[in-house]
């Protein structure tokens, strides 16, 4: 369990970022959350399902009431894999005392409904506070925001969604000679075989979104501590072994172990408490079911609205209208008559001079040449770097390499040099250099057919040369001085430095 | 701050620049992309609730319902990302939609993840976006995957960074570069901790500042100041 | 050397990087002409490099997260892609679109095959007996279509409750709808291609057998002239968005050497291109159906125009882009 081995990153994160850490988490963990989900939640489940066979929907509710149940290991699981230490359920059943603390028991009664359960339970299960000091705790790391909160209200709107599309897929999937899902008995008739689908469908989806919320849950606990208690720095300072000459003696604090540091107590240290929003059951409970009422949480797709607007209608209600809005009416009918004429004609205009463009373009294009390469296209560079395009090379180009340096030409005078070195080497060597060669495969060429100077020579002059074009950095003046000179004596038949 | 060597888990994509740098992009989950589609959800309700007076015009304001219609169905979200980045629904989140080299979105890429919205959106409210957000490393849903995007936390604004003043104080020895930079850190958070918090850090340390209590976090602080100004 | 001592020789050169970014932030601003714009680069990559040494010499976090925000707006900038949106658009429908099409001809020949397909099938069937149709569309469906398209009718190709609506709404609704249709059938694509298979076969059945059935009444004399105007840019802009979508199903199915989110992604962005040009396509087919297809005008007239259409949209895909290099994506 030591630090080093801390499997996440762990950084200042605003607490939406801190949610995302924990679906990572989940995503990366997620066969070992959902076995250990399922080592609690199966057996419930199956128990449940004989006990109450006759009714899915109190099954569901027992299931769904248990979920705290199935999440605390999890939780613990998280919090030592965190530091690299992966437990087996042999560990955990070790460790029960721990995983299912007494003070879970609440939050299988009366705090079933708590808003941030899966923000909560990081606090109650690690850090083993009791009573009026846990509350205070709770208080202060949900802060102000309510993320915790959103994070359950969103998750189990995620979780109905994973169900009726999980749903609507298996209804869909079923191939022709079976019996078909009949969908609306499924969601409606109490007890009919599609209605036990459906519910174990959305068993499965709490299955599936279980890990996710729980590791977001507990994410957004670290992003909390991290950014009310810097616990990212505690990490690291715990972690520095002290001078050389105490080492030995500190050794064993090294290894101080991940629930130390998770449940290093701190109610004593708390930041001065944050205006949590502490909701009551009750109000909790209302505030979930008025959210889940509301329709907009659905998800809907918006639905195009034929709205009936037949001369008839406004006949049919003119006894209840008065006049002067029946007269405003036909008159906004009526401009809305001649705004239409104007801009029918408006939108054959746009239309016709759309086309006509187009088509114009189109006209040109194909009366264009095919391909004929533009101007543009042949860039100085090219010029100068194609070493067989017709550039006169001057008599004495050392001459007019320096005119061009003292010019301040530099590119001017390295392209020169270059060009007149390919033709050096076509007419001593008889070196074929296509136009489109480049310059390193002329460098290519050169080293592998020229004695170990020249190709020395050529090296240098192709790096200055490319540093120059393509990097625009001028030579240093001694390197370029170096150039001519070997250069001068490798013309004149000499060899090259 | 990694020894181990082990590449740690984190919720970061990063890009490297042609200028060899590296740009971390903040990925984001499902859980703040849903809340921004919730609220762009009640903005186009808005939206179509604001254009049915249109009627009153006849069948001329009829066909302006319908295009209206059709142009927030398909293009409320394009016209948003081309125009700042992002919808309202994810600027109140404070997400971004980019490319995933960090530039910002194109037309052509903004078309094809609003478009393939029809494709997340099934079989029911966004389940295979969902299930695809939650298996991607990127929080991808199909239309992200198509079009090379992705959405990514905008960030708070720069905090405030300043180290506080302290007589500077040398280190002892030489600390490894990942303590020395979380002394700095200390120093540049310590004003938003708590007090009792900020001296309980600070003796985390003791063993070589050797001090306790306010002292000790006097002695963090001069090393920021050594670390940050020197002598 | 220490932070601040960095910090401080840096900061001209900040301070004169940030007012630029925050110049080239503002979408408009006046005075930006007279600003060393071409400087940013320079001061963009003087600003990598600062970044890069802060962090290797571990600077403070706070000053190391500052720079990065600073070189991650820069990049932002720097990168983005400027377009000329009116250029940009005519040579995308000059050369730009009708090319793409050439390029992936495969999809849009089997895209035709997948629609018409079914539509001449189904359109012969429901010809043949007049009770095929029923096995598409039900009763009631089928007597609103006779009754829209009755010779009786004085406005064909309205259904009757529509009939006080003006062109204008009508337009309004066929943009709506159709280009709807033809934004479902691209993305239907992704699901391996089932999805375009099965929109692009369910409107050629729906059409088909429409056609056939109105004909075998003896309605085709109000049917053929309403279609037949519109027909080419409409049938031939959902056979392309179908094209589009096969192109997303091959990418997946036969991703060739790529990996399958490379394959999808290259040929995304050439799908999004028939998307879009199939679209435009489907407004002006709005525009005719609106206001054209429902006038009165003689139908020797409607059908030499739609003749003429046809035409035209078979010369545009084939020649259009052909030669010149006006590209355009």
């Amino acid at each position: 369990m030591e630090i080093d081995r801390l499997a996440a990153v762990i950084r200042p994160r605003t607490p939406w970022e801190g949610l995302d850490l924990g679906f990572v988490l989940a995503r990366l963990w997620f066969p070992a959350l959902l076995g250990l989900w399922c080592v609690t939640a199966l057996p419930i489940a199956l128990f449940g399902g004989v006990l109450l066979k006759g009714s899915p929907d109190l099954w569901l509710l027992l299931v769904w009431w248990f979920k705290p149940l199935y999440e605390a290991p999890l939780v613990f699981w998280l919090s030592r894999r965190l530091f690299g230490e992966s437990l087996g359920v042999r560990d955990l059943w070790r460790a029960r005392r721990q995983v299912f603390p007494l003070r879970l028991l609440p939050n299988l009664l009366w705090l079933r409904l708590h808003p941030s359960r899966s923000l909560q339970f990081p606090i109650l299960i690690l850090e083993g506070l009791e009573g009026k000091a846990r509350r205070q705790r709770q208080r202060v790391l949900q802060g102000t925001g309510g993320t915790g909160i959103w994070l359950t209200i969103i998750c189990v709107h995620l979780e109905s969604v994973l169900w009726l599309s999980g749903l609507l897929l298996v209804a869909i999937m079923i191939p022709d000679g079976l019996p078909k899902l009949d969908l609306s008995a499924s969601v409606l008739e109490q007890g009919s075989t599609p209605y036990w689908v459906s519910t174990l469908i959305y068993w499965l989806a709490m299955a599936a979104m279980a890990p996710f919320y729980v590791a977001a849950g507990f994410a957004l606990y670290l992003a909390r501590r991290t950014e009310l208690e810097a616990w990212d720095l505690e990490l690291v300072f715990r972690r520095v072994e002290g001078a050389p000459r105490h080492r030995g003696r500190h050794r064993a604090q090294t290894g101080v172990v991940a629930m130390a540091m998770l449940a290093a107590s701190l109610a004593a240290c708390l930041p001065s408490p944050a205006q949590g929003l502490e909701l009551s059951r009750e109000q909790a409970k209302e505030e979930i079911e008025a959210v889940l009422a509301s329709k907009e949480f659905k998800q809907t797709r918006e639905i195009e609205i034929w709205v009936y607007a037949g001369g008839e209608d406004a006949s049919e209600d003119s006894g209840a209208l008065p006049d002067w809005l029946l007269e405003l009416l036909r008159g906004l009918g009526r401009g809305g008559e001649m705004a239409a004429i104007a801009f029918k004609w408006l939108l054959f205009m746009a239309g016709g001079v759309l086309v006509l463009f187009v088509l114009r373009r189109v006209l040109r294009d194909l009366h264009r040449p095919r391909r004929a390469p533009s101007a543009q296209q042949e860039a100085p560079m090219t010029v100068t770097l194609a070493p067989r395009t017709k550039i006169e090379l001057p008599a004495d180009i050392l001459k007019e390499v320096e005119a061009r340096i003292g010019r301040d030409d530099l590119r001017g005078a390295l392209s020169l040099l270059y060009a007149a070195s390919i033709d050096l080497l076509q007419r001593r060597y008889g070196l074929k250099v296509k136009e489109s060669t480049t310059e390193f495969e002329c460098l290519a060429l050169v080293l592998g057919q020229l004695p170990a100077d020249e190709g020395n020579l050529m090296g240098r002059l192709v790096r200055a040369w490319q540093r120059l074009a393509y990097g625009h950095c001028d030579p240093a003046p001694k390197e370029l001085g170096a150039l001519i000179h070997d250069w001068r004596r490798w013309e004149s038949g000499g060899r090259g430095n | 701050m990694s020894l181990s060597g082990v590449e740690r888990i984190d919720t970061l994509r990063v890009h490297e620049t042609p200028e060899g740098v590296d740009l971390s992009l903040h990925t984001a989950g499902p859980v703040a992309r849903a809340a921004a589609l919730v609220i762009d959800g009640f903005i186009k309700g808005a939206i179509y609730l604001a254009l049915i007076p249109l009627i009153v015009f006849a069948g001329f304001g009829i066909g302006l319902l319908l295009l209206g219609i059709f142009l927030v169905e398909w293009f409320y979200p394009v016209f948003f990302e081309l125009r700042s980045g992002a919808t309202p629904g994810k600027r109140a989140m404070g997400l971004a939609v980019v490319a995933d080299d960090g530039t910002p979105i194109t037309p052509g890429a903004s078309l094809i993840r609003n478009l393939l919205r029809v494709a997340d959106f099934l079989p029911f409210a966004y389940g295979a976006g969902l299930v695809c957000t939650l298996v991607d490393r990127d929080f991808r849903r199909l239309g992200d995957l198509a079009a090379g995007t992705l959405v990514v936390h905008t960030g708070p604004t720069a905090a405030e960074r300043a180290i506080p003043e302290q007589a500077p104080r040398a280190l002892p020895w030489p600390l490894p570069l990942d303590v020395q930079q979380a002394i700095l850190d200390y120093a540049e958070r310590s004003q938003r901790l708590s007090a009792e918090r900020r001296t309980e850090l600070a003796e985390a340390l003791s063993q070589i500042t050797g001090e306790s209590g306010k002292a000790a976090e006097e002695a963090l602080l001069g090393y920021a100041n050594w670390l940050a100004r020197g002598r | 050397m220490r932070q601040s001592q960095f910090e401080e020789e840096q900061a001209a050169v900040w301070t004169q990087y940030l007012e630029l970014l925050e110049a080239l932030e503002r979408s408009w601003s006046r005075g930006r002409s007279r600003l060393p714009l071409q400087r940013f680069p320079r001061l963009f990559r003087r600003l990598c490099g600062d970044y890069a040494l802060a962090r290797s010499r571990g600077y403070s976090p706070g000053l190391v997260n500052e720079l990065h925000g600073l070189v991650h707006r820069g990049y932002r900038q720097l990168y983005r892609s400027r377009r000329d949106w009116l250029g940009g658009t005519l040579a995308f429908l000059s050369s730009g679109f009708p090319r793409t099409l050439r390029r992936h001809a495969w999809a849009f020949w089997l895209s035709v095959a997948l629609f018409f397909g079914p539509m001449l099938a189904m359109g012969f069937a429901s010809y043949g007996d007049s009770d095929a149709i029923y096995s598409i569309l039900d009763a009631g469906q089928v007597a609103d279509m006779e009754a829209m398209y009755d010779p009786g009718s004085d406005k064909p190709g309205r259904s009757l409750e529509r009939q006080a609506d003006t062109d204008f709404a009508m337009f309004g609704f066929y943009v709506m709808n159709n280009v709807s249709v033809a934004f479902r059938t691209f993305a239907g694509g992704i699901f391996l291609g089932l999805g375009s298979l099965l929109f692009l076969g369910l409107n050629g059945l729906v059409i088909g057998s429409v056609a056939g059935h109105l004909t075998q009444l003896g309605y085709g004399e109000t049917f053929w002239p309403f279609v037949s105007g519109h027909g080419a840019l409409e049938l031939t802009a959902i056979a392309i968005a179908g094209a589009a979508g096969l192109l997303l199903a091959a990418a997946l199915l036969a991703p060739g050497r790529r990996r399958r989110l490379d394959a999808l992604r290259a040929n995304a962005a050439e799908a999004v291109q028939l998307v879009t040009g199939a679209m435009i396509m489907l407004v002006l087919a709005a525009i005719i159906e609106g206001f054209w297809s429902a006038s009165p005008v003689a139908p020797q007239i409607k059908y030499f125009a739609g003749a003429i259409w046809w035409l035209l949209v078979a010369l545009y895909l084939t020649l259009a882009g052909r030669r010149g290099g006006s590209g355009g994506d």
